[in-house]
Protein backbone atom coordinates (compact mmCIF):
# COMPACT_ATOMS: atom_id res chain seq x y z
CA UNK A 1 0.00 0.00 0.00
CA UNK A 2 0.99 3.57 -0.85
CA UNK A 3 1.35 6.11 1.59
CA UNK A 4 -1.22 8.93 1.42
CA UNK A 5 0.25 12.61 1.37
CA UNK A 6 -2.78 14.76 1.59
CA UNK A 7 -2.75 17.60 3.84
CA UNK A 8 -4.63 17.98 6.97
CA UNK A 9 -4.75 18.53 10.40
CA UNK A 10 -4.04 15.02 11.73
CA UNK A 11 -1.78 12.42 9.53
CA UNK A 12 -2.14 8.50 10.67
CA UNK A 13 0.02 5.71 10.41
CA UNK A 14 -2.34 2.76 10.99
CA UNK A 15 -0.70 -0.47 11.16
CA UNK A 16 -3.80 -2.96 10.99
CA UNK A 17 -4.95 -6.20 9.29
CA UNK A 18 -8.26 -6.01 10.15
CA UNK A 19 -10.11 -3.46 7.45
CA UNK A 20 -13.27 -3.30 10.24
CA UNK A 21 -10.74 -2.08 12.41
CA UNK A 22 -9.43 0.34 10.20
CA UNK A 23 -12.76 2.05 9.61
CA UNK A 24 -14.11 1.68 13.47
CA UNK A 25 -10.82 3.98 14.44
CA UNK A 26 -10.91 6.12 11.38
CA UNK A 27 -15.09 6.66 12.63
CA UNK A 28 -13.83 7.28 16.16
CA UNK A 29 -11.78 10.14 15.39
CA UNK A 30 -14.26 11.63 12.71
CA UNK A 31 -16.79 11.29 15.95
CA UNK A 32 -14.83 13.44 17.81
CA UNK A 33 -14.47 15.91 15.05
CA UNK A 34 -11.12 14.70 13.99
CA UNK A 35 -9.65 15.91 10.47
CA UNK A 36 -7.37 13.06 9.63
CA UNK A 37 -5.83 11.84 7.08
CA UNK A 38 -4.83 7.84 7.72
CA UNK A 39 -1.96 5.69 6.28
CA UNK A 40 -3.14 1.74 6.42
CA UNK A 41 -0.96 -0.79 6.48
CA UNK A 42 -1.49 -4.29 7.22
CA UNK A 43 2.64 -5.65 6.50
CA UNK A 44 6.01 -4.98 7.80
CA UNK A 45 7.15 -3.91 4.43
CA UNK A 46 4.89 -1.18 3.78
CA UNK A 47 4.88 0.19 7.44
CA UNK A 48 8.35 0.23 7.08
CA UNK A 49 8.16 2.29 3.81
CA UNK A 50 5.56 4.89 5.14
CA UNK A 51 7.43 5.46 8.39
CA UNK A 52 10.85 6.23 6.15
CA UNK A 53 8.76 8.61 3.83
CA UNK A 54 7.34 10.14 7.24
CA UNK A 55 5.09 13.30 7.99
CA UNK A 56 2.97 11.28 10.39
CA UNK A 57 1.66 12.46 13.58
CA UNK A 58 0.73 9.85 15.09
CA UNK A 59 1.02 5.42 14.77
CA UNK A 60 -1.55 3.28 15.76
CA UNK A 61 -0.77 -0.53 15.90
CA UNK A 62 -2.64 -3.40 16.30
CA UNK A 63 -0.51 -5.65 18.65
CA UNK A 64 -0.92 -9.16 16.57
CA UNK A 65 -0.44 -9.18 12.91
CA UNK A 66 0.24 -11.90 10.55
CA UNK A 67 3.63 -13.19 11.35
CA UNK A 68 4.70 -9.98 13.71
CA UNK A 69 3.65 -8.27 16.55
CA UNK A 70 3.76 -4.39 17.68
CA UNK A 71 6.90 -4.89 18.91
CA UNK A 72 8.79 -5.83 15.75
CA UNK A 73 6.65 -2.24 14.23
CA UNK A 74 8.14 -0.53 17.50
CA UNK A 75 11.92 -1.99 17.03
CA UNK A 76 11.71 0.02 13.43
CA UNK A 77 10.00 3.04 14.76
CA UNK A 78 12.54 3.59 17.53
CA UNK A 79 15.33 3.99 15.40
CA UNK A 80 14.26 7.02 13.89
CA UNK A 81 15.68 10.22 15.81
CA UNK A 82 12.33 11.76 16.39
CA UNK A 83 9.32 9.65 15.79
CA UNK A 84 5.57 10.14 16.19
CA UNK A 85 3.86 8.87 18.95
CA UNK A 86 3.24 5.37 18.69
CA UNK A 87 -0.01 4.07 20.73
CA UNK A 88 -1.04 0.11 20.50
CA UNK A 89 -4.91 -0.07 19.78
CA UNK A 90 -5.15 -3.87 20.42
CA UNK A 91 -7.77 -5.90 21.57
CA UNK A 92 -7.36 -7.48 25.23
CA UNK A 93 -3.20 -7.83 25.35
CA UNK A 94 -2.78 -8.79 28.61
CA UNK A 95 -1.56 -5.98 31.35
CA UNK A 96 2.15 -7.89 30.79
CA UNK A 97 2.36 -7.11 27.52
CA UNK A 98 0.22 -3.55 28.11
CA UNK A 99 3.06 -2.88 30.57
CA UNK A 100 6.12 -3.61 28.44
CA UNK A 101 4.93 -1.76 25.45
CA UNK A 102 4.99 1.83 27.50
CA UNK A 103 8.51 0.04 28.96
CA UNK A 104 10.07 0.12 25.50
CA UNK A 105 8.94 3.50 24.78
CA UNK A 106 5.19 3.50 22.93
CA UNK A 107 3.02 6.21 24.21
CA UNK A 108 -0.08 4.73 25.23
CA UNK A 109 -2.98 1.69 24.68
CA UNK A 110 -6.14 1.72 23.74
CA UNK A 111 -8.90 -1.45 23.62
CA UNK A 112 -10.41 -1.79 20.46
CA UNK A 113 -13.88 -1.95 22.31
CA UNK A 114 -12.83 1.26 23.70
CA UNK A 115 -12.14 3.69 20.88
CA UNK A 116 -13.91 6.29 21.85
CA UNK A 117 -11.48 7.21 24.08
CA UNK A 118 -8.58 7.36 21.10
CA UNK A 119 -9.24 11.06 20.06
CA UNK A 120 -8.42 11.72 23.72
CA UNK A 121 -5.33 9.08 24.42
CA UNK A 122 -3.97 10.81 20.83
CA UNK A 123 -4.03 13.85 21.90
CA UNK A 124 -2.93 13.52 25.21
CA UNK A 125 0.49 11.76 23.43
CA UNK A 126 0.51 14.51 20.89
CA UNK A 127 0.98 17.16 23.80
CA UNK A 128 3.51 14.90 26.14
CA UNK A 129 5.26 14.53 22.97
CA UNK A 130 5.28 18.73 22.31
CA UNK A 131 6.07 18.61 25.82
CA UNK A 132 9.32 16.46 25.49
CA UNK A 133 10.01 18.37 22.38
CA UNK A 134 10.07 21.45 23.95
CA UNK A 135 11.98 20.07 26.85
CA UNK A 136 14.66 18.67 24.27
CA UNK A 137 14.74 21.93 22.50
CA UNK A 138 15.25 23.82 26.02
CA UNK A 139 17.70 21.86 26.56
CA UNK A 140 19.79 22.45 23.52
CA UNK A 141 19.45 25.62 24.02
CA UNK A 142 20.66 25.71 27.66
CA UNK A 143 23.94 23.75 26.44
CA UNK A 144 24.42 26.07 23.47
CA UNK A 145 23.87 28.85 26.45
CA UNK A 146 26.29 27.44 28.66
CA UNK A 147 28.76 26.76 26.22
CA UNK A 148 28.57 30.46 24.95
CA UNK A 149 28.96 31.33 28.86
CA UNK A 150 32.26 29.33 29.24
CA UNK A 151 33.90 30.65 26.07
CA UNK A 152 33.00 33.84 27.34
CA UNK A 153 33.94 33.54 30.75
CA UNK A 154 36.78 31.96 29.64
CA UNK A 155 37.54 35.13 27.03
CA UNK A 156 37.00 37.58 29.83
CA UNK A 157 39.68 35.85 32.48
CA UNK A 158 42.31 35.96 29.55
CA UNK A 159 41.96 39.34 28.52
CA UNK A 160 41.98 40.59 32.15
CA UNK A 161 45.01 38.29 33.15
CA UNK A 162 46.35 39.86 30.07
CA UNK A 163 45.57 43.63 30.54
CA UNK A 164 46.57 42.47 34.25
CA UNK A 165 49.80 41.33 33.69
CA UNK A 166 50.27 44.87 31.02
CA UNK A 167 49.33 46.82 34.04
CA UNK A 168 51.91 45.45 35.85
CA UNK A 169 54.75 45.88 32.98
CA UNK A 170 53.60 49.34 32.61
CA UNK A 171 54.21 50.02 36.15
CA UNK A 172 57.36 48.41 36.24
CA UNK A 173 58.76 49.73 33.51
CA UNK A 174 57.12 53.62 33.31
CA UNK A 175 56.31 54.27 36.62
CA UNK A 176 58.74 52.31 38.85
CA UNK A 177 62.00 53.74 36.40
CA UNK A 178 60.85 57.22 36.82
CA UNK A 179 60.18 56.67 40.55
CA UNK A 180 63.48 54.68 41.05
CA UNK A 181 65.71 57.55 39.11
CA UNK A 182 63.52 60.45 41.16
CA UNK A 183 64.38 58.53 44.51
CA UNK A 184 68.40 58.54 43.57
CA UNK A 185 68.08 62.50 43.03
CA UNK A 186 66.31 63.52 45.98
CA UNK A 187 68.48 61.33 48.33
CA UNK A 188 71.34 62.92 46.38
CA UNK A 189 70.04 65.96 46.97
CA UNK A 190 69.37 65.37 50.78
CA UNK A 191 73.20 64.26 51.05
CA UNK A 192 74.53 67.89 49.20
CA UNK A 193 72.67 70.38 50.30
CA UNK A 194 74.56 72.56 52.66
CA UNK A 195 70.67 73.77 53.72
CA UNK A 196 69.55 72.18 56.41
CA UNK A 197 65.83 73.67 55.14
CA UNK A 198 66.41 71.82 51.36
CA UNK A 199 68.28 68.31 52.95
CA UNK A 200 65.03 67.95 55.51
CA UNK A 201 62.51 68.57 52.61
CA UNK A 202 64.58 65.95 50.63
CA UNK A 203 64.37 63.49 52.87
CA UNK A 204 61.06 63.62 53.63
CA UNK A 205 60.37 63.47 50.46
CA UNK A 206 62.74 60.64 49.77
CA UNK A 207 61.03 59.14 52.71
CA UNK A 208 57.67 59.53 50.36
CA UNK A 209 58.75 58.35 47.53
CA UNK A 210 60.16 55.09 49.00
CA UNK A 211 56.23 54.62 50.40
CA UNK A 212 55.13 55.06 46.68
CA UNK A 213 57.21 52.63 45.61
CA UNK A 214 56.28 50.41 48.30
CA UNK A 215 52.92 51.15 47.00
CA UNK A 216 53.75 50.12 43.43
CA UNK A 217 55.48 46.94 44.48
CA UNK A 218 52.34 46.35 46.44
CA UNK A 219 49.91 47.42 43.15
CA UNK A 220 52.37 45.03 40.97
CA UNK A 221 52.02 41.92 43.08
CA UNK A 222 48.22 42.17 43.39
CA UNK A 223 48.43 42.39 39.85
CA UNK A 224 50.40 39.28 39.01
CA UNK A 225 52.74 38.16 41.18
CA UNK A 226 56.49 38.48 39.39
CA UNK A 227 56.77 35.54 41.53
CA UNK A 228 54.49 33.36 39.21
CA UNK A 229 57.68 33.63 36.64
CA UNK A 230 59.65 31.04 39.54
CA UNK A 231 56.85 28.34 39.28
CA UNK A 232 52.97 27.16 41.10
CA UNK A 233 55.08 26.15 44.21
CA UNK A 234 57.34 29.24 44.53
CA UNK A 235 54.35 31.49 44.06
CA UNK A 236 51.97 29.73 46.33
CA UNK A 237 54.11 29.85 49.16
CA UNK A 238 54.70 33.41 48.94
CA UNK A 239 50.62 33.66 49.02
CA UNK A 240 50.95 31.33 51.98
CA UNK A 241 53.59 33.43 53.61
CA UNK A 242 52.08 37.08 53.10
CA UNK A 243 48.97 35.56 54.08
CA UNK A 244 49.93 34.00 57.26
CA UNK A 245 51.69 37.55 58.17
CA UNK A 246 48.41 39.49 57.45
CA UNK A 247 46.38 37.30 59.21
CA UNK A 248 48.16 35.49 61.69
CA UNK A 249 46.62 32.28 60.51
CA UNK A 250 48.84 28.78 60.52
CA UNK A 251 49.22 28.02 57.26
CA UNK A 252 50.43 24.60 56.24
CA UNK A 253 51.66 24.16 52.54
CA UNK A 254 52.86 20.99 51.87
CA UNK A 255 53.54 19.64 48.03
CA UNK A 256 54.94 16.51 46.52
CA UNK A 257 57.78 18.46 44.62
CA UNK A 258 59.71 21.72 44.92
CA UNK A 259 58.93 22.49 41.10
CA UNK A 260 55.97 21.69 39.32
CA UNK A 261 56.18 22.10 35.54
CA UNK A 262 52.97 23.31 34.33
CA UNK A 263 51.76 25.83 31.67
CA UNK A 264 51.11 29.74 32.20
CA UNK A 265 47.32 28.97 31.81
CA UNK A 266 46.99 26.12 34.25
CA UNK A 267 50.02 27.69 36.98
CA UNK A 268 47.39 31.27 36.50
CA UNK A 269 44.51 29.18 37.18
CA UNK A 270 45.79 27.54 40.31
CA UNK A 271 47.37 30.13 41.78
CA UNK A 272 44.06 32.44 41.34
CA UNK A 273 42.06 29.48 43.27
CA UNK A 274 44.20 29.05 46.36
CA UNK A 275 43.92 33.49 46.16
CA UNK A 276 40.31 33.38 46.17
CA UNK A 277 40.36 30.52 48.39
CA UNK A 278 42.45 32.27 51.42
CA UNK A 279 40.49 35.53 50.16
CA UNK A 280 37.60 33.92 51.36
CA UNK A 281 38.73 32.17 54.34
CA UNK A 282 40.34 35.10 55.78
CA UNK A 283 36.82 36.65 55.28
CA UNK A 284 34.44 34.50 56.40
CA UNK A 285 35.38 31.65 57.86
CA UNK A 286 37.30 32.62 60.88
CA UNK A 287 39.80 29.74 61.06
CA UNK A 288 42.69 29.01 63.27
CA UNK A 289 44.44 26.73 60.83
CA UNK A 290 44.32 26.55 57.30
CA UNK A 291 46.59 23.75 54.94
CA UNK A 292 47.09 23.38 51.05
CA UNK A 293 48.01 20.41 49.58
CA UNK A 294 49.71 20.86 45.96
CA UNK A 295 50.07 17.50 44.02
CA UNK A 296 50.72 16.21 40.49
CA UNK A 297 50.40 12.76 41.05
CA UNK A 298 48.71 9.98 38.71
CA UNK A 299 48.27 12.37 36.04
CA UNK A 300 46.12 14.97 37.81
CA UNK A 301 46.96 18.59 39.69
CA UNK A 302 45.23 19.06 42.94
CA UNK A 303 45.06 21.91 44.55
CA UNK A 304 43.24 21.73 47.73
CA UNK A 305 42.81 24.40 50.32
CA UNK A 306 40.77 23.70 53.36
CA UNK A 307 40.67 25.07 56.73
CA UNK A 308 39.16 24.26 60.82
CA UNK A 309 36.69 27.73 60.13
CA UNK A 310 32.90 28.14 60.54
CA UNK A 311 31.75 26.50 57.31
CA UNK A 312 28.68 27.52 55.38
CA UNK A 313 26.46 25.56 53.23
CA UNK A 314 27.42 24.79 50.02
CA UNK A 315 23.73 24.42 48.83
CA UNK A 316 22.69 27.63 50.35
CA UNK A 317 22.43 30.43 48.02
CA UNK A 318 25.19 32.56 47.35
CA UNK A 319 25.46 36.33 48.48
CA UNK A 320 24.14 38.87 45.71
CA UNK A 321 26.72 40.01 43.64
CA UNK A 322 28.74 37.17 44.94
CA UNK A 323 30.94 35.18 42.29
CA UNK A 324 33.89 33.91 43.85
CA UNK A 325 33.32 30.11 43.41
CA UNK A 326 30.88 30.49 40.43
CA UNK A 327 34.41 32.20 38.93
CA UNK A 328 36.90 29.43 40.46
CA UNK A 329 34.56 26.72 38.58
CA UNK A 330 34.32 28.43 35.28
CA UNK A 331 38.06 29.11 35.77
CA UNK A 332 38.71 25.60 36.45
CA UNK A 333 36.34 24.54 32.88
CA UNK A 334 39.08 26.69 30.58
CA UNK A 335 42.46 24.41 31.61
CA UNK A 336 39.80 21.01 31.45
CA UNK A 337 39.17 21.10 35.64
CA UNK A 338 36.52 21.04 38.29
CA UNK A 339 36.22 22.27 41.51
CA UNK A 340 34.84 20.73 44.04
CA UNK A 341 33.35 22.30 47.57
CA UNK A 342 32.57 20.88 51.01
CA UNK A 343 31.41 22.28 54.04
CA UNK A 344 29.47 22.22 57.00
CA UNK A 345 28.59 24.56 59.16
CA UNK A 346 31.35 24.96 62.20
CA UNK A 347 33.00 21.84 60.54
CA UNK A 348 35.42 23.81 58.32
CA UNK A 349 35.28 24.07 54.37
CA UNK A 350 37.72 22.66 51.46
CA UNK A 351 37.88 23.65 48.21
CA UNK A 352 39.53 21.58 45.89
CA UNK A 353 40.78 22.01 42.49
CA UNK A 354 41.72 18.98 40.29
CA UNK A 355 43.06 19.45 36.71
CA UNK A 356 43.98 15.93 34.45
CA UNK A 357 47.45 16.59 33.07
CA UNK A 358 49.46 15.64 30.09
CA UNK A 359 51.49 12.55 30.89
CA UNK A 360 55.07 13.43 31.99
CA UNK A 361 57.21 10.56 31.51
CA UNK A 362 60.12 12.09 33.19
CA UNK A 363 58.38 13.30 36.75
CA UNK A 364 58.63 10.52 39.04
CA UNK A 365 56.62 10.49 41.66
CA UNK A 366 58.53 11.96 44.78
CA UNK A 367 57.39 10.98 47.98
CA UNK A 368 55.30 14.24 49.65
CA UNK A 369 57.55 16.06 51.84
CA UNK A 370 56.29 19.60 53.38
CA UNK A 371 57.88 22.78 52.01
CA UNK B 1 89.58 50.03 43.33
CA UNK B 2 85.93 48.34 42.63
CA UNK B 3 85.01 48.09 39.12
CA UNK B 4 81.43 48.02 38.77
CA UNK B 5 79.18 47.64 35.36
CA UNK B 6 75.99 48.86 35.64
CA UNK B 7 72.83 46.98 33.57
CA UNK B 8 69.28 48.90 33.29
CA UNK B 9 67.08 49.67 30.37
CA UNK B 10 66.40 52.75 32.51
CA UNK B 11 68.73 55.81 31.64
CA UNK B 12 67.46 57.54 33.96
CA UNK B 13 68.43 55.06 36.79
CA UNK B 14 71.38 54.25 35.89
CA UNK B 15 72.81 57.88 35.98
CA UNK B 16 71.24 57.61 39.49
CA UNK B 17 73.28 54.92 40.79
CA UNK B 18 75.90 55.84 38.83
CA UNK B 19 76.03 59.62 40.69
CA UNK B 20 75.35 57.60 43.98
CA UNK B 21 78.40 55.64 43.23
CA UNK B 22 80.85 57.88 42.47
CA UNK B 23 80.03 59.46 46.15
CA UNK B 24 82.24 56.48 46.74
CA UNK B 25 86.21 56.50 46.13
CA UNK B 26 86.75 53.07 46.26
CA UNK B 27 84.18 52.43 43.56
CA UNK B 28 84.68 53.14 39.78
CA UNK B 29 81.41 52.39 37.35
CA UNK B 30 83.54 51.12 34.37
CA UNK B 31 80.82 50.78 31.96
CA UNK B 32 76.72 50.68 31.47
CA UNK B 33 74.30 48.77 29.52
CA UNK B 34 70.36 49.03 28.15
CA UNK B 35 70.03 45.53 27.62
CA UNK B 36 71.17 41.60 27.93
CA UNK B 37 72.74 41.79 24.33
CA UNK B 38 74.32 44.87 25.03
CA UNK B 39 75.68 43.47 28.70
CA UNK B 40 77.51 40.99 26.68
CA UNK B 41 79.51 43.58 24.49
CA UNK B 42 80.35 46.13 27.32
CA UNK B 43 81.51 42.85 29.34
CA UNK B 44 83.93 42.04 26.54
CA UNK B 45 85.53 45.49 26.91
CA UNK B 46 84.87 46.61 30.90
CA UNK B 47 86.64 45.76 33.36
CA UNK B 48 84.38 44.26 35.96
CA UNK B 49 84.64 43.37 39.55
CA UNK B 50 80.93 43.98 39.94
CA UNK B 51 77.69 43.90 38.14
CA UNK B 52 75.06 45.81 38.91
CA UNK B 53 71.92 44.28 37.59
CA UNK B 54 68.31 44.81 36.89
CA UNK B 55 66.36 41.32 36.43
CA UNK B 56 63.70 42.66 34.50
CA UNK B 57 64.44 43.87 31.31
CA UNK B 58 62.79 43.36 28.00
CA UNK B 59 64.08 39.95 26.56
CA UNK B 60 65.02 36.99 28.01
CA UNK B 61 64.33 35.89 31.82
CA UNK B 62 66.70 37.65 34.20
CA UNK B 63 67.35 34.60 36.16
CA UNK B 64 68.61 32.72 33.17
CA UNK B 65 70.71 35.71 31.80
CA UNK B 66 72.39 35.25 35.71
CA UNK B 67 72.62 31.45 35.11
CA UNK B 68 74.43 32.38 32.39
CA UNK B 69 76.35 34.34 33.41
CA UNK B 70 77.94 32.16 36.80
CA UNK B 71 79.15 30.45 33.48
CA UNK B 72 80.58 33.13 31.46
CA UNK B 73 82.25 35.56 33.99
CA UNK B 74 81.84 33.21 36.63
CA UNK B 75 84.61 35.60 38.88
CA UNK B 76 82.00 38.94 38.53
CA UNK B 77 80.20 39.66 41.15
CA UNK B 78 76.53 40.05 40.59
CA UNK B 79 74.26 42.59 43.00
CA UNK B 80 70.69 42.36 41.96
CA UNK B 81 68.87 45.79 41.79
CA UNK B 82 64.99 44.83 41.61
CA UNK B 83 61.72 46.95 41.12
CA UNK B 84 60.29 43.26 43.24
CA UNK B 85 60.21 43.50 46.70
CA UNK B 86 63.13 41.40 48.59
CA UNK B 87 60.85 38.84 49.94
CA UNK B 88 60.34 37.69 46.65
CA UNK B 89 63.29 37.70 44.70
CA UNK B 90 66.10 37.87 46.86
CA UNK B 91 66.74 34.01 48.17
CA UNK B 92 65.54 33.12 44.35
CA UNK B 93 68.24 35.45 43.11
CA UNK B 94 71.17 33.91 45.26
CA UNK B 95 69.97 30.72 44.87
CA UNK B 96 70.74 31.22 41.22
CA UNK B 97 74.26 32.78 41.22
CA UNK B 98 73.59 36.27 42.80
CA UNK B 99 76.16 37.60 45.50
CA UNK B 100 73.22 40.33 46.59
CA UNK B 101 70.27 41.71 46.05
CA UNK B 102 68.95 45.14 46.76
CA UNK B 103 65.29 47.00 46.37
CA UNK B 104 64.96 49.84 44.20
CA UNK B 105 62.87 50.77 47.13
CA UNK B 106 65.52 51.16 49.10
CA UNK B 107 67.99 54.11 50.37
CA UNK B 108 69.95 54.75 47.51
CA UNK B 109 73.64 54.91 49.96
CA UNK B 110 72.93 51.26 50.73
CA UNK B 111 74.18 50.64 47.16
CA UNK B 112 77.96 51.85 48.24
CA UNK B 113 77.87 49.73 51.23
CA UNK B 114 76.49 46.42 49.28
CA UNK B 115 78.98 47.24 46.15
CA UNK B 116 81.67 46.95 49.34
CA UNK B 117 80.45 43.96 50.86
CA UNK B 118 79.90 41.83 48.07
CA UNK B 119 83.21 43.21 46.51
CA UNK B 120 84.98 41.42 50.10
CA UNK B 121 83.36 38.14 49.44
CA UNK B 122 80.35 38.59 51.39
CA UNK B 123 76.55 38.13 51.01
Amino acid sequence: MLCGTTNTRLRVLHLEDSPADQALARLALRRAGWEASVDAVDTLEAFQACLQEGGHDVILADYHLPGFTALDAWTLVSRSPAPPPFILVSGAIGETAAVEAIRVGMADYVLKDELARLPHVIERALEVQRARQAQAQAARELAASRQSLAELTEHLQTSIERERAAIAREIHDDIGGALTAVLFDLSWIGRHSEQAGVREHAQAATAMLQHALGASQRIMMNLRPPMLDQGLVAAIQWLVDNFAQRTGMAVHLQTCRPHIALDDALQLVAYRTAQEALTNISKYAQARTVRIDLTDTEGVLTLEVSDDGRGFDPAAPGRPGSFGLQGLRERARTVGGWLDVSSRPDQGSSVILSVPLDPHPENPHDPCSAV
Amino acid sequence: MIRVVLCDDHAVVRRGIRDTLAESPGIEVTGEAASYPELREVLRSAPCDVLLLDLNMPGRSGLEVLASLRETHSAIKVLVVSMNPEDQYAVRCLRAGAHGYASKAADPVALIEAVHTIAQGGK
